[in-house]
C-alpha cells in the first residue's frame, strides 16, 4: 500500500474478537514482510501492571517467533493512549477489531474504534461484523475503493491503488449517485459533487485516469439508496476489501460519533484511510512502489 | 481453552445474556399480566414440563457428548502429537550416526523440521499462515520451497522423509532404525488426518439444529405452565429452569469445534510451544523462549 504495511500495530483487549483476527493479522505480517506490534492498554485503577504483563505475553504467544515482533504495555485511558503511541509510530497500520458482541443493547457505549477514526490520521483496519471470516483477505483478486464524498479530497485512493499494484488485484471504484429529491438538491447547493450518474461517472474516470498506468481499474456507478447499492456492487465485484476515506466511516450522532451503521453490516474487512493521505515509498518497498 | 473456574458470565457465554434476557422480560410479562389482569388464558396448567425437559435433556445429552467427543478426541491427538514429536526427535539425536561430517547438521535440520510441522499443524487447523512464524526454525530457501504447498504440514512430512532416505543412502542410517523412525513419520500424518477430519467433518446438523429450537420452545413454555402456582415469582424459577437448559445447549455448541481460536479451543499454541521448548533443549539449542501460560483464566 505505502510505507504504512511496513509496520502493523495490533491494538488488543484480548477479546473473542482480537484473537479471531490473528489469522489475518499473520497474513499481513506475511504478505508485507511488516514489523508487528502488539499493543494493549490498560487501566491502572482496575488492572495490576503484573496481570496486565501476563495476558500480553500469552496473547498471540506464536508472534514471539516472527522476526520482527514486540509487545508494548501501557497504563492510562485507552482512546488517548493508543491515538499517542501511533501518533509516534506514524508509519503503521493500525488493526482494531471490533469489541465482542453482546447482542445486548449499549446505549452509552462509546466506542474507541469511532474515537481513534475521528482524532486518528493513520490507516486503520477493521471489520464491520464482530464473527470474523478466517479467510479474511489481505488484498484479494478485487478492492474495493467506496468514493462517496466526491466533492472531498480523495488522496487516499493512491494509498488504495498503489495497494491493489502491490497485489495484482482489481481496483473497483464504487459510488452511488443519490436519488434526487428535493433533500438532495437542498444539499447539493453546498457541494460540487456531481448529481446524474454521467456526470459522476465523468468525474471518477478523471480520478481514475490519474491512477497508475499498471492498475487494473473499473468504475461501478448506481443510483439508489447508499447502503443497499453499494452492498450490490460490493457483492457484484465480488471485493474482498473494501477501503474508505475516513470522513466516510464516521456518523456523527449528536452527542458522540459512531461507525457508520452501514460499514458494521459490511462481511468483509475494511481499511479507513486519512483523507490526506502520504503515499511516501516505504524503506523496504521502496523499489516496488516506484512502479505505482 | 478455560482453566479457570472463576470466570465471569459474559465472557464465557456472551451469547446467552440476549437469549436470557429476552426469557426473563417474557416471564415478567406473563406473571404481571396473570396476576394484575387475571388471564387464565395465560396458563398451561396441564402442560407436562417434567417429561417435556427429559425428552429434551436426553436429545442435550446425546448432542453434548457428542461434542465432547470431538473435542476430547482433539486433546488426545495433540497429546499424542507431543510424545510422538519428543520420541522422533530422540530417535534422529541418537538413531543416526554422528561420525560422519554434516551428520550433526542433518540430525538438527530433521528437527527443526520436526518443530516446524507442529506449528504448521497448528496454523493448517486455525486456517492461519505459518511462514512468518518459520524464521527461528528453518532458512530462507526451506521456507520459500514450503511456499509451493496447499497442505505445508503434509509436505514438511515429506521433507523429513526425504533427508531419512538420504541419510539412509549415506549410510548414516541403517534399515532397521530407519523402519523405526519411518513408523513415527507415519504416525504423524495419521495425527494430522486425525485432526484434519474434525475440523471439515461438522458435528451433524440436525444435533445443532433440533435441540437449538427446542430449548427455546421449551424456555418459553416454562412460564405458562408455572404461572398458575407461582404467581409473581414465576420469572425467577422460569429464568432458571430455562438458564439450565441454553447452558446445556451452549456446552455442547461450544466445544464441538476444538480448532477455531476460541476460548473453548484445543490449546494447540501452548503445546507447539511446550513441543518446540522440548525439541530445542534435546539438540542443546539455546534459543530462549518462554511457555505459554494461562493468563486470565485461558490457555490456548
Amino acid at each position: 500500500m505505502n510505507h504504512m504495511t511496513d509496520h502493523i500495530i495490533f491494538a488488543t483487549n484480548f477479546s473473542d474478537a482480537s484473537h479471531a483476527a490473528i489469522p489475518t493479522v499473520t497474513r499481513w505480517v506475511d504478505a508485507h514482510n511488516a514489523r508487528l506490534t502488539l499493543l494493549h492498554v490498560y487501566n491502572p485503577a482496575r488492572t495490576l501492571h503484573r496481570d496486565a504483563e501476563a495476558q500480553l505475553r500469552s496473547f498471540y504467544a506464536e508472534a514471539d517467533n516472527y522476526p520482527n515482533c514486540r509487545r508494548v504495555l501501557l497504563a492510562g485511558n485507552v482512546c488517548s493512549t493508543i491515538s499517542a503511541f501511533c501518533k509516534r509510530e506514524r508509519d503503521g497500520l493500525l488493526f482494531m477489531p471490533p469489541s465482542d458482541r453482546t447482542s445486548l443493547p449499549r446505549p452509552f457505549h462509546i466506542s474507541t474504534r469511532a474515537r481513534l477514526l475521528e482524532t486518528l490520521e493513520m490507516p486503520i483496519w477493521t471489520l464491520g461484523k464482530a464473527t470474523l471470516n478466517t479467510g479474511a483477505a489481505v488484498a484479494g483478486r478485487n478492492i474495493a475503493v467506496a468514493l462517496q464524498n466526491l466533492d472531498e479530497p480523495t488522496g487516499y485512493l493512491a494509498a488504495a491503488a498503489s495497494h491493489a499494484l502491490r497485489h495484482n488485484s482489481t481496483l473497483h471504484l464504487l459510488h452511488v449517485v443519490p436519488e434526487t429529491t428535493e433533500g438532495t438538491l437542498i444539499t447539493a447547493l453546498h457541494s460540487d459533487a456531481p448529481l446524474g450518474i454521467e456526470s459522476a461517472l465523468d468525474h471518477i474516470s478523471n480520478i481514475a485516469s490519474e491512477l497508475p498506468a499498471g492498475l487494473k481499474v473499473e468504475v461501478h456507478v448506481r443510483m439508489g439508496q447508499r447502503w443497499r447499492e453499494l452492498k450490490s456492487l460490493l457483492h457484484e465485484c465480488d471485493a474482498e476489501l473494501l477501503m474508505v476515506g475516513r470522513s466516510q466511516t464516521l456518523h456523527r450522532g449528536l452527542f458522540r460519533s459512531s461507525i457508520d451503521p452501514m460499514l458494521n453490516d459490511c462481511n468483509i474487512p475494511i481499511v479507513c484511510l486519512p483523507e490526506h493521505m502520504d503515499v511516501s515509498p516505504s524503506r523496504s518497498r521502496a523499489p516496488y512502489l516506484a512502479a505505482a | 481453552m478455560i482453566v479457570s473456574n472463576d470466570l465471569s458470565f459474559r465472557r464465557i457465554w456472551p451469547q446467552a445474556s440476549r437469549r436470557l434476557l429476552i426469557l426473563l422480560l417474557f416471564d415478567c410479562a406473563v406473571a404481571a399480566l396473570y396476576s394484575f389482569t387475571h388471564a387464565k388464558w395465560l396458563t398451561l396448567d396441564g402442560l407436562p414440563l417434567a417429561p417435556l425437559g427429559s425428552a429434551l435433556t436426553i436429545f442435550l445429552a446425546f448432542r453434548t457428548n457428542a461434542a465432547y467427543g470431538r473435542w476430547w478426541e482433539a486433546r488426545q491427538l495433540w497429546g499424542s502429537l507431543v510424545n510422538t514429536s519428543r520420541a522422533l526427535a530422540r530417535q534422529f539425536l541418537t538413531l543416526i550416526d554422528s561420525s560422519t561430517p554434516g551428520a550433526d547438521t542433518l540430525k538438527h535440520q530433521l528437527v527443526r523440521y520436526q518443530i516446524a510441522f507442529a506449528h504448521s499443524l497448528r496454523c493448517h487447523l486455525r486456517r492461519q499462515n505459518p511462514f512468518p512464524e518459520f524464521g527461528n526454525t528453518l532458512n530462507r530457501a526451506q521456507i520459500e520451497e514450503l511456499r509451493g504447498y496447499d497442505n505445508v504440514p503434509a509436505a514438511i512430512n515429506l521433507k523429513m522423509g526425504e533427508l531419512l532416505q538420504k541419510a539412509r543412502e549415506q549410510g548414516l542410517v541403517d534399515s532397521i532404525r530407519a523402519v523405526a523412525i519411518d513408523e513415527n513419520l507415519t504416525q504423524l500424518s495419521n495425527i494430522q488426518g486425525a485432526c484434519e477430519r474434525i475440523k471439515n467433518t461438522p458435528l451433524p446438523r440436525q444435533f445443532a439444529y433440533l435441540p437449538r429450537i427446542l430449548v427455546n420452545v421449551f424456555c418459553y413454555l416454562v412460564p405458562l405452565g408455572l404461572v398458575a402456582d407461582l404467581g409473581l415469582m414465576t420469572p425467577i424459577a422460569s429464568v432458571l429452569i430455562s438458564f439450565t437448559f441454553i447452558a446445556a445447549d451452549l456446552v455442547g455448541s461450544d466445544i464441538e469445534n476444538p480448532f477455531e481460536n476460541t476460548i473453548h479451543d484445543t490449546p494447540m499454541t501452548s503445546l507447539t510451544r511446550t513441543i518446540e521448548l522440548n525439541l530445542r533443549e534435546q539438540m542443546k539449542d539455546a534459543t530462549k523462549l518462554r511457555p505459554v501460560t494461562a493468563a486470565d483464566g485461558f490457555v490456548y
